[in-house]
């Protein structure tokens, strides 16, 4: 039976791994991606730290902007947005019946 | 809301209380989303109503196939967009794709010392609103909108393609663009 050299099984599939750079273009542009494409991230992510960190960092991005702009949007007065609805509404039938 | 769940025919005729329903349903997303793209109060709402005057003129030569939020938003952006243009406000340049490549070495691994920093020390300055405000500000209005629809909005990637006019592909030649300009912009403050 010959032998298996493990070391130089793992440096063969380390030399494959997707860049980090390329990992951080899929992870980041949500395009569809295939099932292979997903093990290999997945294999990525899960040696290389800084990636890891880069993924976390999205994460948090994403809750931070959501909170800043559900704060903004619950600062809108609902009583301008009344009166906008109202506006437009005279403005709309006002051309309708002319 | 789609064409298909109002009653179309009526819209065309006109009917004031399929038009009303319309507005009063959406209004306050159109809104709340200038401002979300940095508008103030004032141009919100200007903008808002311009918006609708446009919706009611072209509503009659639109696909049905879309729904009324996209078709919205789509009309949205081109308002903001020209509004931009009127006003001089010049758009911010967007060289983010070569600042994205210097964070890397030539064998597509990260740079050192530019390498992510910590979860915990990028938590803290996410917390911190006017810093993201200001992050946010640095977007072209594409990039804002896409990011808005995207994650505020929960649009799928149809609707937002055909408000924005651009096909899946380059949705996420944005997406990424505008990802990485918004977390270079914290992590630049957070070091």
């Amino acid at each position: 039976m010959p032998e298996i050299n493990c070391e130089f099984v793992l440096k063969v599939k380390v030399g494959n791994m997707l860049k980090c750079k390329e990992v951080v273009k899929v992870v980041s542009s949500d395009q569809p991606i295939s099932l292979k494409q997903k093990i290999e991230i997945k294999m990525h992510l899960m040696m290389c730290r800084h990636c890891r960190r880069y993924q976390q960092q999205l994460n948090l991005l994403k809750n931070g902007f959501v909170r800043l702009l559900k704060l903004k949007y619950n600062s809108a007065d609902p009583q301008k947005i009344d009166q906008i609805e109202n506006k437009v509404l005279d403005k709309v039938n006002k051309r309708s019946n002319q | 809301m789609s064409f298909n769940e109002i009653n179309y025919e009526l819209l065309i005729q006109r009917d004031p209380k399929t038009i009303e329903q319309l507005v009063r349903t959406y209004t306050s997303h159109l809104y709340k989303a200038g401002l979300g793209m940095g508008l103030t109060a004032e141009e919100s709402d200007d903008i808002t109503q311009a918006v609708w005057l446009t919706f009611f003129d072209i509503v009659p030569e639109f696909k049905r196939q879309s729904t009324v939020r996209t078709f919205l938003f789509g009309i949205l952006y081109n308002k903001i967009s020209e509004y931009r243009r009127k006003n001089k406000k010049t758009e911010p340049s967007d060289q983010i794709d070569q600042i994205v490549d210097s964070y890397f070495e030539k064998n597509g691994e990260w740079v050192m010392a530019k390498a992510p920093i910590s979860p915990e020390q990028f938590l803290i300055s996410t917390q911190v609103m006017e810093l993201l405000q200001k992050c946010l500000d640095l977007l072209p209005i594409h990039q804002k909108m896409a990011f808005i629809m995207k994650e505020i909005e929960e649009a799928i990637t149809d609707e937002i393609c055909a408000a924005l006019e651009i096909t899946a592909t380059h949705l996420g030649v944005v997406l990424f663009r505008a990802r990485n300009q918004l977390r270079i912009c914290i992590e630049s403050k957070s070091r």
